[in-house]
């Protein structure tokens, strides 16, 4: 048949690309977590899986895998909160379309900008301990980026520049449901909230779950916001590491000129991927395994 | 400024090792082409710096006809030399700093200097080796001789406003405990006296290790790194006693284990705060933003111990010759010639940092810490180079506590029981 | 009961409202940065500037090479795009169309590289790097430029998103169109193209513009593959920049390098942003 004879050519291309650039490289990421190799001039060795075993002893890396975990729980669980919010009100708010506009905004700018912008309102003399104390409540002026509080801010920062486009994810299925069920349901005298638990939220499960994938692959991730809110000059504190950047210090030997560790680097990239699957496969535990047929 | 930026994996390409083995770079240096240098610098484009250098080689080429061709790469050079020199590539001269020398040296980047060193600087009749105070050239020194030459040396020390305490340049305080004092009677009258970008830890850790340099001298933090029982050492103690009554005392500016940097030292610049234990580069970093009345001068912190030789931190910024380059001599004469006291003053008068000839002057500023330089008989690199020799340390062990300690969060007694733990987990 | 509701339902509203506002301040409050003097940054954060220092945008322009910059990033985001879409719309069209049996199979195939954070193959990504622009130089082209390097992992780290998104969307498309235009004699590509192409053009837009986001604020890949600063993007342009400013604290020329490098984004948001969100809402929401 003509049509099958079309599969490989369009396939293939796209494949191979695949392949040999994406699939090879991680294998050979898996390979190199097994070794111990500083990179030029340096001599590779085998080491099994001491790599796995040294990272799992070092508290730096404990700290910043349950960072990673924590980041990427924590903020999940607002973004899906802001999220469902959104869903009950904006499918019926007047200037929908402008209020989704404005709150995607933020995730269209580049993670640097935003996290360099808003470390500089947690300034202890910046915008935010300024604005308490203009409006009287400076007893709760905060040194919002000492050790305590560093990582919580960078959380509600990663918050404001991701909410808006998973408010829109959401909304493009909101949006696929027939008005008429909606109408139904007005007739028959459902408030927005009762709507909300039995229409909305049923038929928008597989959304929600992709998003909830989407999340997990770029919560895992974490990197350049950190960079940006705690500028160049300094180290990260480990308060403030994610695994990305815990990898990136020991990928680069830390920033006062070490020797770099790839081994150890791969080996974090190898367990960034499994915490990624884990929480992908938990997130399509939200999908819904029969599915609803409309229309 | 000598701290490197993102060049996040620019290290990871140091890999190119595997690759480079068997293969010969068909683009090799073309040995019989007309004189010219290849120079990879570090400089952004505009800095007094950059400026100076550029003017350097205009006069060159002028005299002498020889080209050179300056490539000014920014905060990546480190790497990209590294890279370029280890696949027989690279530049014949490239910048680079004490911190880089161990790097440099492991990736065969630095070679034999001792021919460059003594090159003789055109109408001086000296050598570059004579020009150089005998601090900077054993600073500057490792197993394997001279890693560069240096134009610009560094040193950390306290800044102070000598509008506020005019007599530090004459009579400094003679022991750290004094220097509290004079501290606290700013407090007392309701003024924070210490300015510090706590969320810096390489800064924050400058006290402590200039006050471990006052106790114990030189290598301290090698022996830390390398030796669990090196924590008991009543001199470590000492230093880590004193640092934890100022933290006790309250001296630092509110909130400065939160301040965006570099909040802490404009604060300082424009008069908020009297004092900054940094190095001497803050005076031109914080020019812009000082106020009319501030007078930023920089002294040697006070020891704790008075009674100990005094040791000055040193670091320097330099050139480097590529050893696989094929115009050694051509190097070692373009060296020689932007060493002239003429080029080397600028860098006082242009880029307001110290110069490394021992004739050219410090600015005003900086004047008593260059003396410290000239007369130091005991030098130390900054944080005794642990940072290049045992990073994981340094980064995972030392900084984070030495944070914990300066922020208050731990005592004395704490910090040296973790240390020691942590430091015999790590397996010495 | 109600009442209850009614004040959370007027609480979400107000919250959303607080949110759009919040930022369309922030985007204010970088533009006045972005003409303050450093000194008056950090006295008077909020507020209008009391000396509109324009001069900030001559400094950031001419001493972070935005200009070239700007180029590097507009090209390497262009190529990439076209090219993610050159091969991921055929293979997508293949795997969900035409492949039978395999169908489930190739998508899992290619949705598993979503879960694979490029960090997983950082170092062997460098390795390829180098290799390449070697073997290029060498034997092949005599010449190389890390950029293009950049451009082929941005090409298949977007892959499998774009794949495995489009697969789901050409499955949507009703089967009809297809065999009626299979029982009119059309040739199959025709069908592709002609037909099933411009009806999954939602979801191909959708696709296309997310990957593009996401390359324009990418910064990492080019910090590592691009060593040369006049090679490298405009993120990666303002992360030096900050890290310069941080030293001769002209704070103001960094807010300065902030807005123009958000200001192109937002320019073509305002000019877009219904088509882009409205897109993604066609797109995925299929």
């Amino acid at each position: 048949m003509e049509r099958r004879k079309l599969y490989l050519p369009m396939l293939l291309p796209a494949l191979i690309a695949y392949l040999v650039f994406f699939v090879a490289p991680s294998l050979f990421g898996v390979v190199l977590s097994f070794g111990e190799w500083s990179g030029l001039g340096t001599e590779f060795s085998w080491i099994g899986v001491a790599n796995y075993a040294g990272l799992l002893s070092s508290p730096m890396f404990l700290t910043s895998f349950l960072n990673t975990v924590m980041l990427t729980l924590i903020v999940g669980v607002t973004l899906f909160l802001i999220a469902g919010a959104a869903m009950i009100v904006l499918r019926t708010a007047r200037a929908g379309a402008f209020i989704r506009s404005a709150v995607f905004l933020p995730f269209m700018i580049s993670p640097i900008a935003v996290g360099l912008a808003v470390s500089f309102l947690f300034n202890p003399k910046g915008l935010v301990n300024s604005l308490l104390s203009l409006v009287g409540l400076s007893g709760l002026r905060q040194p919002w980026l000492g050790p305590d509080l560093i990582f919580q801010v960078i959380m509600v920062g990663v918050v404001w520049s991701a909410a808006g486009f998973y408010v829109v994810l959401v909304m493009s299925a909101v949006d696929g449901i027939p008005p008429s069920l909606y109408e139904v349901a007005r007739i028959e005298g459902a408030s927005l909230v009762q709507q909300f638990r039995h229409i909305t939220l049923p038929l928008t499960r597989d959304m929600i779950a992709i998003a909830a994938a989407l999340w997990a692959i770029a919560g895992i991730k974490t990197f350049e916001i950190i960079i940006a809110f705690v500028g160049t000059a300094g180290t990260p504190p480990v308060e403030a590491r994610t695994l990305a950047v815990e990898q990136y210090l020991r990928a680069t030997g830390g920033r006062a000129g070490g020797l770099a560790q790839l081994g150890e680097a791969s080996a974090i990239g190898v367990i960034m991927t499994a915490s990624t699957i884990v929480l992908i496969m938990l997130s399509r535990r939200i999908q819904r395994t029969e599915r609803l047929e409309w229309s | 400024m000598r701290i490197r930026v993102v060049a996040v994996a620019t290290t990871v390409t140091t890999l190119l090792a595997l690759t480079a083995c068997g293969t010969k770079l068909q683009g090799d240096q073309p040995t019989a082409a007309p004189k010219s240098l290849v120079y990879w610098g570090k400089w952004a484009k505009g800095t007094p710096q950059a400026t100076l250098f550029e003017q350097v080689i205009a006069d060159y080429t002028k005299q002498t006809g020889v080209k050179v061709d300056v490539q000014w790469l920014g905060n990546g050079e480190e790497e990209q030399v590294k890279n370029a020199i280890a696949t027989g590539q690279g530049p014949d001269l490239f910048d680079t700093a004490i911190d880089h020398t161990a790097e440099f040296r492991a990736a065969g980047a630095l070679g034999d200097m001792s021919a460059v060193f003594q090159t003789t600087i055109p109408g001086e009749n000296t050598t570059i080796e004579k020009v150089l105070p005998q601090s900077v050239l054993t600073a500057i020194k490792d197993d394997k001789g001279y890693g560069f030459v240096p134009h610009s040396v560094f040193s950390i020390g306290l800044w102070y406003d000598a509008a506020r305490y005019p007599d530090f340049a004459s009579a400094p305080p003679k022991t750290f405990a004094e220097l509290l004092e004079i501290a606290g009677k700013e407090k007392a009258a309701k003024r924070q006296p210490i300015a510090l970008d706590g969320t810096i830890n390489s800064y924050n850790a400058f006290w402590l290790y200039q006050l471990l340099l006052s106790t114990a001298g030189p290598g301290i933090l090698r022996d830390l790194a390398s030796d669990p029982a090196a924590w008991d050492r009543p001199e470590v103690k000492q230093a880590v006693t004193a640092l934890q009554t100022l933290v006790k005392a309250d001296l630092f500016e509110p909130d400065y284990m939160a301040t965006k940097f570099p909040n802490a030292q404009n604060a300082w610049a424009a008069g908020e705060h009297s004092f900054n234990l940094n190095g001497t580069w803050l005076g031109s970093e914080t020019a812009s933003l000082r106020a009319k009345s501030v007078q930023a001068r920089i002294v040697s912190l006070p020891p704790v111990d008075a009674s100990k030789t005094p040791v000055v931190t040193i670091g320097a910024l330099g050139w480097g010759v590529n050893p696989k380059s094929a115009q050694q001599k051509t190097a070692a004469e373009f060296l020689a010639f932007a060493m002239q006291k003429k080029y080397i003053d600028r860098i006082a008068t242009d880029a307001d940092n110290i110069p490394s000839r021992t004739d050219s002057p410090a600015p005003e500023s900086l004047t008593s810490i260059q003396e410290s330089i000239r007369s130091a008989t005991e030098v130390s690199l900054d944080f005794d180079g642990i940072a290049t020799l045992k990073p994981k340390w340094f980064n995972d062990v030392f900084l984070p506590l030495d944070d914990k300690l300066i922020g208050g969060k731990i005592d004395a007694a704490k910090f040296l029981s973790d240390g020691k733990a942590q430091t015999a987990a790590m397996g010495g | 009961m109600t009442g209850f509701v009614r004040a959370g339902l007027a609480l979400i509203r107000v919250g959303l409202w607080v949110w759009v506002l919040f930022n369309v301040a922030m985007v204010v409050w970088v533009a006045l940065n972005s003409v303050k003097s450093s000194q008056e940054i950090f006295d008077n954060p909020v507020g209008l500037p009391g000396t509109w220092v324009w001069d900030n945008f001559a400094t950031a322009w001419t001493t972070s090479g935005l200009g070239a910059a700007t180029v590097n990033s507009v090209l390497l985001v262009i190529v990439s795009v076209v090219l993610i879409m050159a091969l991921s719309i055929p293979a997508a069209y293949a795997v969900a169309r035409l492949g039978g049996r395999s169908t489930g199979p190739v998508t899992m195939f290619f949705a598993i590289g979503m879960s694979i954070p490029f960090q997983a193959f950082m170092v062997p990504m460098v390795l390829i790097s180098v290799g390449l622009s070697r073997v290029m130089i060498e034997w092949v082209t005599g010449f190389w430029d890390p950029r293009i390097t950049v451009a082929l992992f941005y090409v298949v780290l977007s892959l499998p998103f774009s794949v495995f998104v489009l697969i789901g969307y050409f499955r949507s498309l009703p089967g009809e169109l297809e065999e009626a235009a299979a029982l009119d004699g059309a040739r199959a590509f025709r069908t592709f193209w002609q037909i099933m192409v411009p009806l999954a053009k939602p979801g191909i837009t959708t696709v296309a513009v997310l990957n593009g986001l996401s390359l324009w604020n990418e910064s990492v890949i080019v910090l590592m593959l691009v060593p040369d600063e006049r090679k490298q993007t405009l993120n990666v342009a303002l992360l030096n920049f900050y890290s310069n400013m941080q030293y001769t604290s002209n704070w103001g020329g960094l807010f300065a390098g902030v807005v123009i490098v958000v200001l192109p984004m937002i320019v073509t948001y305002l000019w877009f942003g219904r088509r882009i969100v409205s897109g993604m809402t066609q797109g995925i929401g299929k």
